[in-house]
């Protein structure tokens, strides 16, 4: 089947739609419900971002590598915000980065996921903390407003 | 004695600062140069290139252990590797081990005893990601050719670790890299390169160098370059917006054809509704056969034309003859064994393990049609068996010519829910296209992540299987004295009768067995060595550890072990 033709029915021109404005979910609120991200973690999450996870992930989220997904847009819309961040956080913690997951603490898994946060939207403040284990992140929501 | 080590440089330096730090002891064995003749005739005890001999077929000669002493190897050795990402396979020659680590990094280790020769420490570029991927070395001469995941190519001197040349494959600024492990042919060193994930007017490749000089021979675009009238299979697409044909796997090569064979990845973004046009898109997903004197094809095989789920066919290829003619089996994502003549591509039928759920073959061997609903549309979540991850990857069979089958490392997933949208169509950007994903065990086999299977390559007949609760996670060894060595995320490792899949031996490792083991001699003692480690491609690390997440394991370690019979007392 023509690929026009497919994007010309109803229901691939509602997804469309769908997708596009999750393209758009950085301009939007994005609440953590149940937790919180500190202005300094997400300070400190940016440096360590770059030196951990840009080399896959892209220094914009902008994935570089086939293995890793984009960290914004709509992928982070699909697969943050509709999935329980426990798992997505465990996830990081368990295997990120591939062959390295040794090299880095606690606090610091914390400000890279306070920093992704950030940059899609979730508001920071200064005396706030996201926490070093998923059991923390548990009772945590993402909405998007 | 250390000491800090200044290479000659000859090849085409790009600012990236080098360094090679050597430990020098004796070396064990003559070193005696490798030949194009060595490597068609190895030495019994030697493993000289990945899959050891150019047929693909990992199978030594080697018959010290057997089926009914196997049962008594133990630790002769251990070598902790650096961090990373590991898939790596050791190459062994005249009593010397070489070992490329996550990043480049090489060493050279006595093989009988795992003492430190020498060690290349490769530098990548200042914000370049450590312990990425390098899956291995090639030999030519009197030097070891290491790919990096900078995408330079270094000759290093076996003896010492300098380095003798050095010259860039392609461009890392827009996101080249190697994972491959190099092959020589005929006095060059050939290798595929990957990451065309993004849209660039540089695109994969195979490129080939001088094994002496380190100057480019040729380069072959794994993309297609109409010319005149010619057809465009992108869907009238421009060359910036081609993106994938990555090369992620090592060439085989036939001697009598003088051809090598290598595997192309499927084109990128991966679903066709993502790159907005159904066209074939050659030379993905296809068997490139090229001539090694200057990489012109002389004939490619296409899998799946427009393929639409990443469902590589890019792996290695194992020449065997059929029906007494010569022919090569390769098995991409989706477990079906593809048979065909290496003299021209010609299909024979091929054999699909019953697995995946997403396209029909016809009777001779080639694509028929994608099943209802697969390729789905963008934005809504479609079911797939497998997952990305594939029934198998980068793991690489084995062939045995006694049993005729190949031996076939499995990760066995589905996605239950895989989201496909829209990329940015300019340069600089594509990328996957895939927003979502949600891995979950195959229907069919809930309990098991892996499987070990042994298929007969004339008659598709499964020999057996083995079924792992986690995915096999090397690659398979074959040898003479009927016995598969192979590995799983779970940290054992075996040794199996390769006629009836019986488990003949197992230790538990210390980390997941992963990468390809191998096996050599020296001083009439034949060894076995497996590499274990993290990461991996293929997502080998996320789906074991989301899919049994009660089986655990240390984070990290990554580490060559060397196993061998008892010493027999004098």
């Amino acid at each position: 089947m023509p690929i026009r033709h497919i994007l010309q029915t109803t229901g691939g021109l509602m997804l469309l739609c769908a997708v596009a404005s999750g393209a758009q979910a950085a301009d939007k609120v994005v609440l953590l419900q149940g937790g919180s991200i500190g202005t300094a973690q997400v300070a400190a999450g940016a440096e360590a971002y770059l030196d951990n996870c840009a080399g896959c992930h892209g220094e914009d989220l902008r994935s570089v590598n086939s293995n890793a997904p984009d960290l914004r847009g709509p992928t982070f819309q699909y697969s943050w915000v509709t999935k329980p961040l426990e798992e997505t956080f465990h996830k990081i913690i368990t295997t990120m980065p591939p062959g390295m997951t040794g090299e880095i603490d606690p606090e610091t898994y914390a400000q890279i996921v306070a920093y992704i946060l950030n940059f899609n939207g979730v508001e920071a403040q200064e005396d706030g903390r996201f926490p070093q284990t998923a059991e923390e992140v548990a009772p945590m929501d993402l909405v998007i407003q | 004695m250390l000491g800090q080590m200044t290479g000659r440089l000859r090849g085409g330096l790009t600012g990236v600062a080098l360094g090679a730090l050597a430990c020098l002891a004796p070396v064990a064995g003559s070193g005696a140069p490798v030949t194009q003749e060595t490597l068609l005739d190895p030495a019994p005890q030697d493993w000289l290139q990945w899959r050891r001999t150019f047929d693909g077929w990992a199978h030594s000669p080697l018959d010290q252990i057997t089926k009914e002493n196997v049962g008594s190897l133990t630790l002769a050795w251990g070598w902790a590797m650096l961090p990373g990402s590991q898939e790596v396979v050791p190459i062994v020659h005249d009593g010397v081990m070489y070992i490329a680590n996550p990043g480049g990094s090489v060493q050279a280790l006595d093989a009988k005893t795992g003492d430190l020769i020498w060690e290349y420490r490769h530098e990548t570029p200042e914000g370049f990601r450590e312990g990425m991927m390098n899956r291995g070395l090639a030999l030519w001469g009197d030097n070891v050719f290491i790919a990096t995941p900078d995408a330079e190519m270094i000759a290093l001197d076996t003896k010492s670790g300098q380095i003798v040349w050095q010259t860039t494959i392609a461009s890392r600024e827009v996101g080249k890299s190697i994972t491959a492990a190099p092959i020589a042919v005929d006095g060059k060193v050939i290798v595929g390169v990957q990451g065309c994930f993004r849209f660039y007017e540089e695109k994969c490749a195979v490129v080939a160098f001088d094994a002496q000089t380190g100057a480019q021979a040729w380069r072959t675009d794994t993309v297609q370059r109409e010319e005149g009238d010619g057809e465009n299979t992108w869907g009238g697409q421009p060359w910036l917006l081609r993106g994938g044909g990555d090369v992620w796997t090592t060439a085989t090569y036939d001697p009598d054809l003088d051809l090598i064979y290598i595997g192309v990845s499927q084109a990128k973004p991966w679903s066709r509704l993502s790159r907005g046009q159904d066209g074939d898109s050659l030379y993905t997903s296809s068997t490139l056969a090229l001539d090694p004197k200057d990489g012109s094809i002389q004939w490619y095989r296409q899998y799946i034309p427009g393929e639409t789920n990443d469902m590589d066919e890019a792996f290695e290829h194992i020449l065997v003859d059929i029906d007494g003619e010569p022919s090569y089996v390769n098995m991409g994502k989706l477990a079906i064994l593809w048979r065909g003549s290496r003299v021209d591509g010609t299909p024979l039928p091929a054999f699909d393990m019953g697995l995946q759920d997403q396209i029909d073959l016809n009777a001779d061997g080639t694509f028929a049609t994608y099943r209802d609903g697969k390729i789905g549309e963008l934005g809504v979540p479609v079911m797939l068996c497998p997952s990305t991850t594939g029934f198998r990857a980068w793991r690489s069979m084995a062939f045995n010519p006694d049993t005729r089958a190949v031996y076939v490392p499995m990760s066995i997933n589905c996605d239950e829910a895989v989201v496909y949208g829209e990329v940015e169509m300019v340069e600089g950007g594509g990328g996957n296209g895939k927003f979502a994903e949600n891995r979950i065990a195959h229907p069919d086999d809930p309990d098991h992540l892996g499987r070990i299977a042994a298929l007969n390559i004339d008659t598709g007949a499964l020999l057996w299987e083995k079924r792992l609760r986690t995915p096999a996670n090397t690659g398979m060894l074959s040898t003479d004295t009927g016995l598969i060595f192979a590995g799983d995320w779970d940290r054992n490792f075996w040794a199996l009768d390769a006629q009836t899949g019986a488990e003949l031996w197992r230790t538990r490792l210390p980390q997941a067995a992963q990468g390809m083991p191998i096996t050599y001699e020296v001083d009439g003692v034949q060894y076995i060595a497996i590499p274990v480690g993290t990461g991996g491609y293929s997502w080998s690390t996320s789906v074991p550890t989301q899919l049994a997440p009660e089986v655990k394991r240390p984070e990290g370690g990554n580490a060559m072990m060397v196993f061998a019979l008892p010493a027999q007392p004098s």
